[in-house]
């Protein structure tokens, strides 16, 4: 379905390599090798891989679950389980028990919905969401039982049922989920990524929520993890000052959570690990893919940090944790050689960017001169080198596999350094005897700020020097992930000059809408750029009523961006999780961001 | 502090001997002699020739960019063509690289030695020959700042200034400072009782005249000395810094910063750690050597004082 | 008792000296936990009043002091995490790894320095001499990388990194104690000869003692006073090293902690775990100042002038 363009544009010869993949006649090296010879990029040919839906790269496709191996050698299959009656006692026990040791490659966020900048994959366990995602792509119940849009697209109702409550023995009915969702209209900082949403009112049983506007993307911030469902009176006790402010020293999310997953919050050391605990009086499960409607199988999950990129796959080599969460690329094939271990990839909604602060209008101000940037940029090169191909090029904003991808932005970007260097010439810029160009007497020389990170820091060094190239100058800072947020996030000249960033969401329109809105500069339109093409694409987005109405919005919101540069896309990598064959019912698959935990059990 | 102290491998009889045998046939031959007869001088002085000469010949010789990245040749082992010691994960030459890195670690000893053997000079003179409340101050904060570990006072100068190889030159440059200032102070003591400096005085010499004129030559070998053997801890303090991010800053090639790159791909690219490791330890050891060596040569009572940082 | 006072002087002095330092640089942790949404400058400025970043800096710095004392430590300022829990929980940690290293330190340093001595310039003494000089050279963070790429990938031996098993205790506790180790063992062995050819010995020798019992009793107890009253200075620079090592392998311990602030520019952290391991430091140092004081009381009078 959505990469049905790769059919009717590519050509047979094209046609003719995929059906030779798909019949496993010839390697994906070979495959990717021999479409770089028909002309086809890196990105277009990882885009067919990904519809092939074999082993190594599932589709975004609904072909996807059926790949993952995990699930073949489980009865835990997505198509087992609707048909599966509920769990047996016997299985219970034969299952239960254990602690699911997890890596995971970042430090962790604090678990509060509302005030996190970040969420990690135990919000998959704390909380849950009203709806998620099946692994077919489609929108199914989680704490609602049921839910319906109304003809005019004006309304949406979900059913809480009965008998539901949060970790700390709360009821929570329809009343509550509505205050929760006003909750994070009222602080959370992210609240406007729905922002055609009016009003939440319960009724009943129901939850009420009335648009603005129609809008087809309604419900797709409701499944990501700032929507997860909290016990909205046991936040407002501690993260609400007498003053009606966020209170800043609140430990709700560090030492106290009270949520609504299947997992209680134990322990939380920031640098170190996490530890939730299997919480007994879970009311149970009514997402219909979870084949486990009960409490979860798990006495305890434990996630790792382990942001030493090299130490992720030894660790899971040598058994010291069950599951991982992005190991380092170039570990990824070894990964995949060892028998003991699965290895899941899917394309992650994420991507590389180049900010460039427009308030420096004497260096970023003119189109062309970023378009110059753009063409010295080998971004298939980059994609090979530092993410061992575990990833595609991006020349606009998109993954190349979203369902919403415009493959024509790859008009753009391309890169060519005579094409940059003229680019360049033409905007003005001279170049100096000392190789670093000049412009009415303004150094082609800024500050590039990077946050503090293996492959980052690996991109921004080849993004430097191939600047360097042309004759630009960026002179590279690393600096803490929290302290690059906050250079880059002053108004004016007060922020970096150009950073490079790397965002990661479920869906790329709504977060990208908040990168490239002249609404949101400074934060987090961090190039502060206002680019009246990029607006209008993203009023017609949130007000398209029709698939069609947003596809054209997507496709346009693409082109401009691709073409004005608000920032400079770079590449998007893969998303990789492995686990040892012993862990069972563990299923991340693409749509949603983590994998869920109510099905996962270990082999004794 | 004891990561100043590398080595000692001679016993003190052979001292005792070498120091009597100068006082037999003159000092400046005696020396010579000691010189070429001091193996540890003399390999340590040959192993840190070839390793500076790499540092700074190499690049000149070879005039390339280290920073010059080629996507389709990351990873590549030594020896092979045209990358003489491979390549690292951009594609970059390690041969190249390792010689600008060794010229950054001497660029930071050299810093360091400036600032430690010139603060260092002068305040353990001021304290040794001044006395009285003033010795007390400076001693006091010597010996504060002299216990402390290295590491701790780079991480938290970064703290304060940010990271880059200029609080790491500042807070070594600190350290060794206090080092050296304690040993000059010795010195002076112990000169300050001697014939010529109560001459001096009786002859009624200003006090900058005799500290200059009599004590500034007397006290200058033994500090350049030491100042030698701080070079090898100025160089595994960079390296260890810029190793945990806090000093020197990419694309800067420097050998902690690239170990630490390297550290990632030791199963497709051991060689990418292994070479700027290996080119660290064959610096400091050269650098300890010749330190050790010099030492031996020019004032073998400073074994005695070097013996006493290392036990106090 | 001048010392102590001397002791409880220079932590103060350094209390000072760390509160300025850290605070040297632009930018606080402010940003680190203040939401994008939020970022409003009004935002800003209430949470730099809720955390007094707004006063002059020697009014931080007493209304700081005045809190420890009343054993208010704080929060975090990027994750709210309460310091009094930081300092148990990491101080555990690195309590457990330190220890370890110093064990190693005089628990293995000593004996191979013995056996060095006792078999002069044979093949065990060149060996275990010429060992001790490569834990003096090789830098600790890449002996970490060369121990990490042996026993836990090539071999798989031991775990890599993590917390806090015997067996993920081997590899940073090894690590750290490495240079310790190499100079208590040159130490010892120079110590030992020195007292080995000492006119006493000759003598007990003479009187017809077995070895053993020379070397045991008489060598052994005047050789080792020195080394042993320098546990202290040890304690020093493995502080120190911690930093690097804890890094290196993801342990948890306070020297961890510190390099993620001082990255974070967390001050309330960064200065509380600079203080504890600063005044750590000075508590060695002053140990080893009068463990060297008792050990050699002909110094006594000569340093207690000095001071």
């Amino acid at each position: 379905m959505s990469d049905s363009w790769l059919e009717t544009d590519l050509g047979p010869e094209v046609n003719d390599l995929t059906e030779q993949y798909k019949a496993k006649k010839i390697g994906r090296r070979q495959f990717m090798k021999r479409m770089g010879a028909a002309g086809i990029g890196v990105a277009a040919a990882a885009s067919i891989l990904a519809a092939c839906g074999d082993d190594e790269e599932p589709t975004t496709t609904t072909a996807a679950p059926t790949t993952t191996e995990a699930m073949d050698d489980t009865p835990a299959t997505t198509e087992a389980m609707d048909d599966t009656p509920a769990t047996t006692e016997a299985m219970m026990d034969d299952r239960s028990g254990g602690t699911l040791r997890e890596g995971y490659n970042r430090d962790v966020s604090k678990h509060d919905p509302l005030t996190t900048n970040w969420y990690d994959p135990a919000f998959f366990a704390i909380y849950e969401a009203i709806l998620s995602n099946d692994p077919s792509g489609a929108t199914v119940p989680q704490f609602a039982s049921d839910f319906s849009v109304s003809d005019d697209g004006l309304e949406y109702r979900f059913t809480i049922p009965d008998g539901k409550l949060s970790h700390s023995g709360g009821t929570i009915n329809a009343e509550m989920v509505a205050e929760f969702y006003r909750g994070v209209q009222q602080y959370s900082f992210i609240a406007g990524l729905a922002s055609p949403v009016d009003t939440y009112e319960a009724n009943g049983s129901e939850v009420v929520m009335k648009m603005k506007n129609p809008w087809v993307g309604a419900l797709g911030p409701h499944k990501t993890g700032y929507w997860r469902i909290v016990n909205i009176n046991t936040w407002k006790e501690h993260s609400i000052g007498a003053d009606g402010n966020i209170n800043a020293a609140s430990i709700y999310g560090t030492e106290l959570v009270d949520g609504t997953g299947p997992f209680t919050h134990e322990q939380w050391v920031p640098g170190s690990h996490v530890l939730v605990k299997r919480w007994e009086d879970y009311p149970g499960s009514l997402t219909p893919f979870f084949e486990n409607k009960g409490k979860a199988y798990l006495d305890e999950i434990r996630w790792t940090v382990i942001t030493e990129a090299g130490q992720r796959a030894t660790q899971l080599e040598n058994g010291d944790i069950d599951t991982l969460i992005n190991p380092a690329h170039q570990d990824i094939g070894r990964l995949e050689s060892n028998s003991d271990l699965t290895v899941i990839r899917h394309p992650e909604w994420s991507g590389y960017h180049l900010s460039m602060n427009r308030d420096y209008e004497e260096l970023f101000g003119d189109r062309l001169t970023r378009q110059g940037l753009s063409h010295s940029l080998d971004r298939e090169g980059m994609v090979q080198a530092i993410l061992f191909g575990n990833g595609a090029a991006t020349y606009g904003p998109f993954p190349t596999t979203d369902r919403n991808y415009e493959p024509a932005v790859e008009q753009f970007n391309q890169f060519d350094v005579d094409l940059a260097n003229s680019k360049l010439d033409e905007a003005g810029w001279v170049m100096g005897s000392d190789g670093v160009r000049t412009r009415d007497g303004v150094r082609f020389e800024f500050r590039y700020l990077v946050e503090d990170e293996t492959t980052q820091k690996s991109v921004a060094e080849a993004v430097q020097a191939q600047f360097t190239n042309v004759g630009v100058q960026a002179n590279l800072d690393v600096v803490d992930r929290a302290l690059a947020f906050e250079q880059q996030s002053q108004p004016g000249r007060g922020s970096v000059e150009m950073s490079l960033f790397f965002w990661l969401w479920p869906i790329p329109l709504d977060v990208l809408i908040l990168f490239g809105s002249s609404a949101t500069v400074p934060v987090p339109n961090f190039s502060h750029a206002v680019e009246p093409r990029v607006d209008a694409a993203i009023a017609s987005w949130q007000t398209s009523a029709t698939d069609e109405q947003a596809r054209a919005a997507a496709s346009e919101f693409q082109l401009a961006w691709a073409e004005q540069l608000p920032f400079i896309p770079l590449m998007n990598q893969n998303a990789t999780f492995v686990h040892n064959n012993k862990v069972h019912g563990w299923q991340p698959f693409v749509w949603n961001l983590y994998p869920y935990y109510n099905d996962t059990w270990i082999e004794a | 502090m004891t990561d100043q102290n590398l080595t000692h491998l001679e016993t003190w009889d052979r001292r005792q001997a070498e120091y009597e045998e100068s006082r037999r046939v003159g000092p400046i031959k005696a020396t010579f002699d000691r010189m070429l007869r001091n193996r540890l001088l003399l390999f340590g002085t040959v192993l840190g020739l070839i390793v500076l000469g790499a540092g700074f010949v190499g690049p000149t010789i070879s005039g390339a960019d280290p920073n010059l990245q080629n996507f389709s040749a990351t990873h590549l082992p030594p020896g092979s063509e045209g990358n003489l010691l491979g390549t690292d994960h951009l594609g970059r030459d390690q041969a190249v690289r390792v010689f600008i890195g060794i010229r950054v670690s001497l660029m930071v000893a050299a810093g360091v030695t400036l600032i430690s053997l010139a603060f260092g000079l002068v305040l353990g003179m001021f304290a040794g020959f001044l006395g009285g409340w003033r010795d007390r101050t400076i001693r006091g904060v010597v010996d504060f700042v002299w216990g402390f570990p290295l590491i701790l006072v780079a991480v938290l100068f970064a703290g304060g200034l940010g990271e880059g190889l200029f609080p790491v030159i500042l807070a070594v440059g600190l350290v060794n400072t206090a080092a050296i200032a304690r040993v000059v102070r010795g010195e002076v003591l112990s000169l300050s009782e001697r014939e010529f400096v109560e001459a001096a005085r009786a002859g009624g010499l200003s006090t900058p005249r005799i500290m200059w004129r009599h004590l500034f030559p007397n006290i200058l070998a033994p500090a350049l000395v030491l100042a030698s053997y701080y070079v090898a801890v100025a160089i595994i303090a960079e390296a260890a810094l810029s190793f945990i991010g806090l000093g020197a800053q990419p694309p800067t090639p420097s050998l902690g910063g690239m170990v630490s790159d390297g550290r990632n791909f030791l199963h497709i690219n051991p060689w990418a750690s292994t070479i700027p490791g290996v080119t660290i330890v064959l610096l400091v050891l050269s650098v300890s050597l010749i330190g050790d060596g010099l030492r031996d040569v020019f004032d073998p009572r400073l074994r005695h004082e070097a013996k006493g940082v290392e036990q106090e | 008792m001048t010392r102590t006072l001397y002791l409880v002087l220079i932590v103060a002095v350094s209390s000072v000296a760390v509160f300025y330092a850290i605070r040297l640089s632009g930018g606080d942790a402010v940003a680190a936990v203040i939401q994008p949404g939020t970022a409003s400058l009004e935002a800003r400025e209430q949470l730099r009043e809720l955390w007094g970043l707004n006063l002059p800096i020697h009014e931080q710095y007493f209304a700081y002091m005045g809190r420890l004392l009343r054993g208010d430590l704080g929060n975090s300022l990027t994750n709210n995490w309460p310091i009094s829990e930081m300092l148990i929980i990491h101080g555990r940690h690195s309590l457990l790894l330190g220890g370890a290293a110093l064990l190693l330190v005089f628990g293995l340093g000593v004996p191979l320095g013995i056996l060095a001595s006792l078999r002069r310039n044979g093949f065990t003494d060149i060996s275990i001499t010429t060992l001790s000089v490569g834990g003096l050279a090789v830098p600790n963070f890449w002996l970490a990388l060369l121990m990490v790429w042996l026993f836990a990938s090539t071999l798989r031996w031991l775990p890599s990194a993590g917390c806090c098993s015997p067996k993920q205790l081997v590899l940073p506790a090894v690590v750290l104690a490495m240079e310790g180790l190499a100079l208590t063992v040159r130490m010892t062995r120079s110590a030992m000869l020195e007292n080995l050819d000492r006119d006493f010995v000759r003598t007990l020798r003479a009187g017809g003692l077995s070895e053993l019992r020379v070397v045991g009793r008489h060598v052994l107890r005047n050789a080792l006073v020195p080394i042993v009253s320098l546990a202290g200075l040890r304690i020093g620079q493995i502080v120190g090293y911690a930093l690097v090592v804890e890094t290196i392998f993801g342990w948890p311990g306070l020297g961890q902690v510190l390099v993620n602030a001082v990255l974070r520019r967390d001050y309330a952290v960064a200065q509380f775990f600079s203080l504890v391991l600063v005044t750590l430091v000075i508590v060695g140092n002053w140990a080893a100042d009068l463990g060297y004081l008792v050990a050699n009381p002909r110094l006594r009078n000569a340093r207690s002038r000095a001071v």
